[in-house]
């Protein structure tokens, strides 16, 4: 590909998209620091998640105005504007795994306090390595700018929700066998729905980067494994509530 | 984690290699907007300037009530091909064009076509605005007195009001009809130049560069005036501005070294192109 | 020259010390064109100079209003013509100034010396007019002979010795008595322009040859023009590019430099010899002087069409105006001015052509003001040469005030050229 022949025009673009990969890497290891202090207890790792998310929220608010400077002094179209664009979404993409990285972190916190749950923070842990995993990758694929990886991510998006799917019946028959196990119980399962919000904003991204680098929207629907509609909550838009708030 | 500074988008769909230009196959105008059926047909056009070719083999329709942009990087031919429209390639001594082109189905270089007919039919605005040296009603009264299409002094003075009318120029000019022409600014004198050119109702409008000698605000103008004339007329448009392509029309056509590279609705052009080229040059990467 | 060794102040110093080179060199050339300007201008106020000192003269004369009794016995009232009034008023005029003539009648004769013939022919018409007149003594105005006329301008004087004068001491007084009794009178010289020319210079005018000049000057307007205009119309918008009008164009600017000799030749032979048409007419004249005219104009007139800027032929064209509606509509006026220019100019040239007019015969002497286009006539620069070879010292005034007519003619021309040219022009 050529370069821009405004050398500055072609830098800033480049600058945007190293800033979003960037922000990719920090969200990526706030995700797997968030659940690591969960298996470990480690209370300290948990604090430094919840301290490091805000930086993740300058990085998105530093993004989007790039992108909105560069659309306005540079009227980029096709490929050029598609990036700025994916940018931005990405950017918004990223802040909020943040988010549901530092809300795990915060529950860890708690859960910290009480009694461990050894299968259970390994069902956990096992989840979260899988959507750690997911992210990695959709964000190598930005980096490198190849839609197989892309496409990859997009496809097994099931599998995270098997693994939800799986905890959550997990959860259930631990907290129905044990009533004391209900608050922890409870946190974990929150944990788990964070973790599969994860799994959806890294589907996101991969969808993004397709129509970023193909101009193509991504059709089709997304894989969904789902073999029993009572069990499980069908609403994806439900925000995840903050523990520490009162519901 | 890898990084790639130069996001080459390779991708599935788009990307084809350098080579024949994508549009090779015939009529069928590929379109989602609202765009009437083809006024200009053409079809292998060549045109050669004393044995140098300036041209090569360009086939294209032009759809009526649309505008068309025709884009592309200086001498690139657009402008050679935009004159093939009304044969103003004639006139240049050494210049020889093959191919045919259909306006309505009729052949325009076939020998029983009358080039001053044709032009009466195919309007053109140059990028220099050029009214005579006359009065403003003279400039405007001038081509359907030589063309006879009005003849009495009540006849004129309709045709010239309603044209000055549709040019957007009326308000500004209708008490100084008798001063002259070439004492209004940039802008009016470009719309008395419309003006003059759709005195004679043309089916078609040819615009070579209208707005690049003009200001913003006159340049504005002037697109309002192309919007609400391709309700009437079929308007190609060549300009080196691709803002204004996207503003203007609705369909645009890619130039380069004297061949057609892309085709397509305006939209699709300046969101997804297909041909590596023509992203190049949109997106500035020329050079 | 590297950027280390050359800092800002040297730089500075660099571009002042430049800077004072280059307004000299302005100076000494802005000097040089103002000398030469005022060397050109030195010549022409010299030339000019030396010929209104010489001219002014001839602007006016003298007249002489003689009492002349119509004797009866002398003048024929069937024939008045007939009666040799020189005579009669001479032996008058010695009577009254009371001198005694001898048996050869010398003193008559030197008394006629000093009146033209005007004399006898005005006494003649006014007898011819009313015969009562016979009997009478009647006033008649004529003009002082040119030696006389010359000696009343101060251009005889006594000093010279009598045999080289033209005039003897006693002619010499008898003109004083007759200035002193109030019988000469000093105007202003109508008759330079009112009288053609004659052999006699107290009597000759210019009328008869700018009448002849004018009628040439029409003839070669009406032919030289159209066709020339026409001409260079067609090369420039119409001909095929090619070897042939190339080749056209070429001869055409050398024919433009050919000696204008050469085209009086050509008229003789052309239009004299072959075509018969009559020797030494305006109509012959004005067709060589149109033959030479034609390629300036021809060059002039296409370097106008050109000058037209090509955006307003593409606009005709575009407008779907063929090619004659748009050199006729459009190139054409907007060259007019430089049209207009050419042609006066060239008009103006051939007004002041002499050598054509020479071959064709127009050189000799002719009286009477032209009225056709077919008879002989004289033209202005023939009848300077004419003059000018003239023996009588009184024609040397009258040359030089021909030679401003004439110069007065082409300055009207070129004013004329500017005016009109500002007139027509048009902005674009």
């Amino acid at each position: 590909m050529n370069q821009h022949t405004v050398k500055a025009y072609g830098d800033e673009l480049n600058q945007l998209t190293a800033e979003v990969a960037r922000m990719g890497g920090l969200a990526e290891a706030q995700v797997a620091d968030a659940v690591d202090s969960v298996a470990r207890r480690d209370v300290a790792l948990a604090r430094a998640v919840v301290d490091r998310d805000t930086k993740l929220d300058a990085m998105h608010r530093d993004i989007e105005r790039k992108a909105i400077r560069l659309i306005a002094l540079r009227q980029p179209v096709a490929s050029d504007l598609r990036r700025a664009l994916a940018s931005m979404k990405l950017a918004v993409d990223l802040e909020r795994t943040g988010d549901l990285a530092k809300n795990i972190a915060k529950r860890g916190l708690i859960l910290a306090e009480g009694e461990p749950m050894p299968p259970l923070t390994r069902s956990i842990e096992r989840m979260g390595k899988l959507v750690s995993m997911r992210l990695r990758d959709v964000l190598d694929a930005y980096a490198a700018a190849e839609i197989d990886g892309a496409i990859a991510v997009w496809s097994t998006d099931d599998e995270v929700d098997e693994h939800y799917n799986a905890l959550f019946r997990e959860l259930l028959t631990y907290m129905m066998g044990d009533p004391r196990t209900i608050t922890a119980g409870t946190h974990l399962l929150f944990m788990a729905k964070n973790l599969e919000r994860i799994g959806d904003h890294a589907t996101n991204i991969a969808e993004t980067i397709y129509y970023e680098i193909t101009g193509q929207e991504f059709t089709g629907e997304r894989p969904r494994w789902n073999p029993d509609p009572t069990l499980e909550p069908t609403d994806d838009t439900d925000p995840t509530p903050d523990p520490t708030k009162p519901a | 984690m890898k990084f790639n500074i130069f996001r080459a988008p390779d991708g599935v769909e788009g990307g084809a290699p350098a080579g024949p230009p994508v549009i090779a196959a015939p009529p069928v105008v590929h379109s989602s907007g609202p765009v009437g059926p083809t006024k200009i047909a053409a079809r292998d056009v060549s045109v050669f300037y004393n044995g140098k070719q300036a041209l090569y083999d360009v086939s294209l329709d032009i759809p009526d009530k649309t505008v068309t942009a025709l884009i592309g990087p200086s001498g690139c031919g657009k402008s050679t091909f935009l004159r093939t429209m009304n044969r103003m390639n004639d006139t240049i001594p050494g210049a020889k064009v093959t191919g045919r082109i259909e306006i309505d189905g009729e052949d325009i270089n076939a020998k029983a076509v009358d080039p001053v007919l044709l032009r009466a039919r195919v309007g053109m605005v140059f990028q220099k605005p050029n009214p005579f040296p006359k009065t403003i009603f003279e400039n405007v009264a001038y081509g359907p007195r030589i063309h006879g299409l009005a003849t009495s002094k009540s006849e004129l003075e309709s045709v010239v009001e309603a044209s000055l009318k549709r040019a957007g120029l009326w308000e500004e000019v209708a008490d100084r009809l008798h001063s002259p022409g070439t004492g209004l600014s940039g802008g009016q004198q470009q719309r008395l130049v419309i003006a003059r050119a759709i005195a004679v109702e043309p089916e078609v409008i040819l615009m070579d560069e209208p707005c690049s000698a003009l200001d913003p605000i006159a340049t504005a103008k002037i697109e309002e005036l192309i919007d609400e004339l391709r309700e009437r007329y079929c308007i190609v448009i060549v300009t080196h501005s691709m803002a204004q392509a996207a503003r203007v029309s609705q369909r645009t056509s890619f130039f380069h070294l004297g061949r057609l590279i892309e085709t397509g609705d305006t939209e699709d052009i300046f969101t997804n192109p297909r041909e590596r080229r023509t992203l190049d040059y949109i997106t500035g990467r020329f050079g | 020259m590297t950027d280390a060794t050359v800092t800002p102040a040297i730089r500075a110093e660099r571009l002042r010390a430049g800077l004072k080179r280059r307004y000299a060199r302005e100076g000494r050339f802005r000097l040089y064109g103002l000398l030469a300007i005022g060397v050109a201008v030195g010549f022409l106020l010299l030339l000019l100079g030396r010929i209104i000192e010489q001219g002014h003269t001839a602007f006016y004369t003298h007249t002489v209003t003689v009492p002349v009794y119509m004797d009866p016995a002398r003048v024929d009232r069937a024939y008045p013509q007939g009666t040799n009034f020189e005579l009669l008023v001479a032996e008058q005029q010695l009577a009254r100034l009371g001198v005694v003539d001898d048996a050869q009648s010398s003193k008559a004769t030197e008394m006629r010396g000093l009146f033209s013939s005007e004399l006898k022919f005005a006494s003649a018409a006014r007898i011819q007019n009313n015969p009562n007149l016979i009997g009478q003594t009647v006033p008649i105005a004529a003009p002082v002979s040119d030696d006389a006329d010359l000696y009343f301008k101060g251009e005889v004087s006594r000093a010279t010795p009598a045999d080289q004068r033209r005039l003897s001491d006693e002619q010499i007084a008898w003109l004083d008595r007759m200035k002193a009794s109030g019988l000469v009178t000093a105007h202003f010289n109508s008759g330079l322009f009112t009288r053609g020319d004659s052999t006699e210079p107290e009597l000759a005018g210019v009328l008869g040859a700018v009448v002849g000049s004018a009628l040439m000057l029409l003839v070669t307007a009406f032919v030289a023009i159209p066709l020339g205009v026409g001409a260079a119309l067609y090369l420039e918008e119409f001909a095929p590019r090619g070897r042939i009008t190339d080749l056209i164009e070429v001869n055409i600017n050398n024919l433009a430099a050919v000696p204008s000799i050469i085209y009086g030749l050509l008229g003789l032979a052309l239009f004299i010899n072959w075509m018969h048409l009559p020797r030494a007419s305006p109509l012959v004249g004005g067709l060589v002087l149109a033959l030479m005219a034609l390629p300036t104009i021809i060059i002039a007139t296409r370097s106008s069409l050109k000058a037209v800027p090509p955006s307003i032929r593409e606009a005709a064209l575009a407008m779907g105006a063929s090619k004659t509606q748009t050199v006729f509509h459009h190139t054409l006026p907007l060259a007019m001015p430089g049209v207009m220019t050419g042609a006066i100019i060239s008009m103006a040239h051939a007004l002041g052509e002499t050598a054509p007019l020479l071959l064709i015969g127009m050189v000799s002497f002719i009286p009477g003001i032209p009225h056709s286009f077919g008879e002989p006539t004289g033209a202005l620069p023939s009848l300077i040469y004419i003059w000018e070879n003239a023996s009588e010292r009184a024609f040397h005034e009258r040359t030089a005030a021909a030679i401003l007519v004439l110069l007065a003619f082409m300055i009207v021309m070129n004013a004329a050229a500017i005016f009109l040219r500002r007139r027509f022009e048009r902005r674009w």
